[in-house]
């Protein structure tokens, strides 16, 4: 068999045992690793089983349509297939049965694998590829190993992601087999491994999701310290995306992410950016604040009641200082006349919560930001130029 | 007064005793001895129970015994053959309160118990006038004979006691008496019904002068009754049902005599019959009358005056045969076997409501077959949920009749089913209206929801199974591990843009 063969097999394995079942649910096969090698096949092959593939792209339509229309999603994506091909070998570096002679030595070699298979993604240049991307990063945060010990009258099998024969737990009344089960969710994994080994994992998965950048502000819990990076400040920049993603975040419930915002702006302040990425960034976290304001349902109109945080304070203070001086963000101000008492009671209250000191720093922020018209910012493009 | 008999011991006081082949102490006779006659009467019925008494009646002598002091006890005596038989009887004996000697002619010594296994042997003979001295342990008695006891008539005595309702069954075979008065109507039921019967007139001498003249009463003896049939006869007045005891002897039905009878048939001739009645009375049938089957005494109608309806019979051309047409009579009897009904097309309208107000039940149970100008239905389980048209009960199968007629001459179904001929697997079905009856195909009959009910024609509308909105979680499974994970890997070690085809195995 050639390695162009080998390359194609190890492909459709990929693509039905692993891409397949991570978009639409089940077990995603952890097979050999991928070398970056591989990528520009997988980056231009379709597997020959047509159903799986439909599926396959169903189910990531199906992702990217949650937070925004898309009018063309890449399919198949290299940088969609670049991180869904990391995340395997990350997750294959987790496999226990490498902890042993001459296939330990082999993780060192996968984890550089992830790290130019990282590095080939790149950063995402159109909103299909954003949306791409979250599609196959964020089913992949949610991926879960299952760990089953199998205890008999006599025995104790552990079987750590793999199942569970059938003849060992055959008879169960009779040879007194118990089952204990339990799923355990990738960064935990990751961590656990990193306690009794030198090898980096977290930071990996980290690195992979801030190559999805969709992905990074809606699992912000993923994040140690999340930043408004140059991929965060497009996405942002993008309307639909911008949106959808307020609208994301403010059904998962704002007061959970309030001090990670406040940092990130803060961060992003220090720094001294263009004041387009500035303004992108505070329209979004305005934006974020009236969604939430306005789609608030019952019994959750008070967020922030006793925040401590300077950070979460900081982000409160957004909207009341925003609506004593609106500046350029007026026109994003300007609503029905049954929704401005509401977003008045929330400001009011929100003010109270922030403090003094909290509305000096936001307003002194919101100063510095200028309409992205009048000074180049980066922006996102429907498709490949 | 007594004493212990040894072992290997062979000389007795008692005279008539020996050692048997066991080396108990045996006479040729066993003795028991019961304070009552009701002792004795559990002494037989325990042991006809338990085994027969028949082997007991060759030698059985019951007798009432008096003491010098005028008290009367009953005495059992039998001969004893062996110590076998002597343990038996007195095991039973025991239970039943009497006290059990063994000797031969006049001295009776008490029979072996736990004490001494092998028996006793008495101390000093007791020296009196008397017909027999028994000798136990804790006294020795002189008795004289009062009076003989006949088994037969202390069995004719005891009166039997009813059966537990629970415990009845009906035998195969009975035997009935009857007072005249109803005996002829018996007869003709008996036969009307089928039911195979023999009968007989017994008479008995009158027992009284008052007496207009001898006693009679019809006998039958009966097989495969049916159990209504049964219970007809036991509720009549002057009829008596009896359950055979062997041979010669029965019981009336849901009663038991107290003595096993059928232990002891040797006690009744077989040429006579004895009837135990429930009251107590026997009655006994001797000697046996000749029995005749019923249908050999059904009465008929026979007119002396009227005209010869057999003239006599001409030339050889003359025509002998008999062609009789069925007719549809009314009848009072009760409707049975009503499983169909016959409705006119007329009534279509209704019979169409009908369907729509029954329950699945009795419309899954419901054949209908379609008629030129009416329409057929069927339901074994009974047509009582089709209230509507004309009822037809089964008289044989797959043979109706309107409810409420019979088909005259009475014949058996098993003869008019062969009386109808060329009708195969159909149903036939006789109208008053009609002369000649009317065959349905079975074929014809289906279900009223393949019958009646019209097609339904679906409409296709184009439908897609409904996209689930979170599709389940995915989790990993780890393939199975190499001891070399890397080896084999092409381009393992080109960078990113490096074709595989660099790095061949």
């Amino acid at each position: 068999m050639s390695d162009a063969a080998k390359v194609m097999a190890r492909f459709e394995e990929y693509a039905g045992g692993f891409l397949h079942p991570l978009m639409t649910g089940g077990a995603a096969s952890i097979g050999r690793p991928l070398p970056p090698s591989f990528l520009d096949t997988f980056a231009l092959a379709r597997p020959t089983e047509p159903v799986a593939d439909q599926e396959t792209f169903d189910a990531m339509h199906r992702v990217a349509a949650g937070v925004a229309p898309p009018r063309v999603l890449p399919y198949p994506d290299r940088g969609a297939q670049a991180l869904a091909m990391a995340v395997h070998n990350l997750v294959a570096v987790t496999d226990p049965k490498l902890d042993r002679t001459f296939a330990r030595r082999t993780r060192p070699v996968m984890l550089a694998w992830v790290d130019g298979l990282v590095a080939a993604a790149g950063l995402p240049e159109t909103r299909g590829e954003v949306l791409a991307r979250h599609a196959v990063v964020s089913r992949a945060a949610l991926l879960r190993r299952r760990d089953v010990v199998v205890t008999n009258w006599a025995y104790t099998y552990r079987f750590f992601g793999r199942p569970v024969p059938k003849n060992v737990v055959a008879m169960p009344k009779l040879r007194f087999v118990k089952q204990q089960k339990t799923e355990r969710a990738l960064l935990p994994l990751f961590e656990e491994l990193q306690a009794t080994t030198d090898l980096e994992l977290s930071g990996r998965f980290r690195a992979i999701l801030s190559r999805s950048p969709l992905t990074e502000i809606l699992r912000l819990d993923l994040c140690a310290r999340w930043r408004f990076g140059a991929a965060t400040l497009a996405v942002v920049s993008d309307s639909q995306l911008s949106y959808g993603l307020a609208r994301e975040l403010a059904r998962g419930g704002l007061p959970r992410d309030a001090a990670r915002f406040g940092a990130a702006l803060v961060d992003l302040a220090d720094e001294r950016p263009p004041a387009g990425a500035l303004f992108h960034a505070l329209a979004f976290l305005i934006d974020l604040m009236l969604v939430d304001t306005l789609d608030a349902r019952m019994n959750r109109d008070e967020p922030f009641g006793g925040v401590a945080d300077p950070d979460a304070r900081l982000f409160a203070a957004l909207l009341p200082t925003v609506l004593s001086s609106p500046g350029p963000f007026a026109s994003r101000l300007v609503m029905s006349d049954d929704d401005t008492p509401r977003i008045a009671r929330r400001a009011h209250r929100l003010a109270a919560v922030a403090g003094e000191d909290a509305r000096a720093r936001a307003l002194s922020i919101l100063k510095r930001a200028v309409p992205a018209t009048a000074v180049t910012g980066p922006t996102l493009g429907e498709a490949h130029p | 007064m007594l004493e212990r008999a040894a072992l290997h011991q062979t000389r007795f006081r008692t005279p008539g005793v020996s050692p048997d082949a066991r080396g108990v102490v045996l006479g040729q006779k066993g003795f028991v001895l019961f304070p009552s006659i009701d002792r004795l009467v559990a002494f037989l019925r325990a042991y006809g129970d338990e085994g027969s008494l028949d082997d007991l009646l060759p030698s059985l002598v019951l007798r009432r015994l008096v003491t010098p002091l005028k008290t009367r006890e009953i005495m059992l005596s039998v001969n004893a053959e062996s110590s076998y038989r002597m343990d038996r009887v007195a095991g039973v004996a025991k239970l039943a309160g009497g006290l059990v000697f063994t000797g031969t002619q006049r001295h009776f010594v008490k029979y072996r118990d736990s004490a001494s296994p092998l028996g006793y042997d008495v101390v000093d003979l007791l020296d009196r006038p008397a017909d027999v001295v028994l000798y136990h342990d804790t006294f020795q008695q002189a008795y004289s004979f009062d009076r003989d006891i006949e088994l037969k008539d202390l069995v004719f005595k005891l009166q039997p006691f009813r059966v537990p309702p629970r415990e009845r069954t009906t035998p195969e075979r009975l035997f009935a008496t009857a007072e005249v008065g109803v005996g002829g109507a018996l007869i003709s039921y008996l036969f009307r019904w089928q039911v195979p019967a023999r009968a007989a007139l017994a008479e008995w001498p009158s027992q009284s002068a008052f007496e207009d003249g001898a006693h009679r009463l019809y006998v039958f003896e009966l097989t495969e009754v049916p159990q209504r049939v049964v219970h007809l006869m036991e509720s009549l007045p002057g009829v008596h049902v009896f359950e055979p005891l062997g041979q010669a002897v029965a019981v009336e039905l849901g009663y038991r005599h107290p003595v096993a009878l059928d232990s002891c048939g040797s006690l009744f001739s077989d040429d006579a019959l004895h009837l135990f009645r429930g009251d107590g009375e026997v009655q006994i049938v001797h000697p046996l009358p000749p029995f005749a089957p019923v249908r050999s005494l059904v009465r008929t109608h026979l007119d002396l005056e009227d005209e010869a309806r057999a003239p006599e019979g001409g030339s050889v051309e003359a025509d002998l045969t008999m062609s009789l047409p069925l007719k549809l009579a009314q009848t009072s009897e009760p409707w049975r076997a009503v499983i169909a009904t016959v409705v006119p097309a007329t009534r279509r309208e209704w019979l169409a409501r009908m369907l729509y107000a029954l329950p699945a039940n009795t419309l899954g149970s419901l054949r209908v077959a379609v008629g030129e100008d009416r329409y057929y239905l069927l339901d074994r389980s009974g047509i009582e949920g089709v209230p509507i048209g004309t009822f037809y009960s089964e008289v044989a199968p797959k043979i109706y009749v309107p409810s409420g007629l019979v088909l005259v001459p009475a014949v058996s179904p098993a003869v008019l089913s062969a009386l109808v001929r060329d009708r195969g697997d159909g149903h036939v079905f006789f109208d008053p209206a009609r002369p000649e009856p009317t065959v349905v195909a079975d074929a014809a009959f289906g279900p009223v929801s393949r019958t009646v009910l019209r097609d339904i024609s679906a409409a296709p509308v184009h439908a897609d199974r409904p996209v689930d909105p979170e599709p389940p979680l995915p989790f990993l499974e780890y393939a199975e591990s190499r001891r070399f994970p890397l080896w084999g890997i092409p381009g393992k070690d080109a960078p990113v843009g490096g074709g595989a085809e660099e790095d061949s195995e």
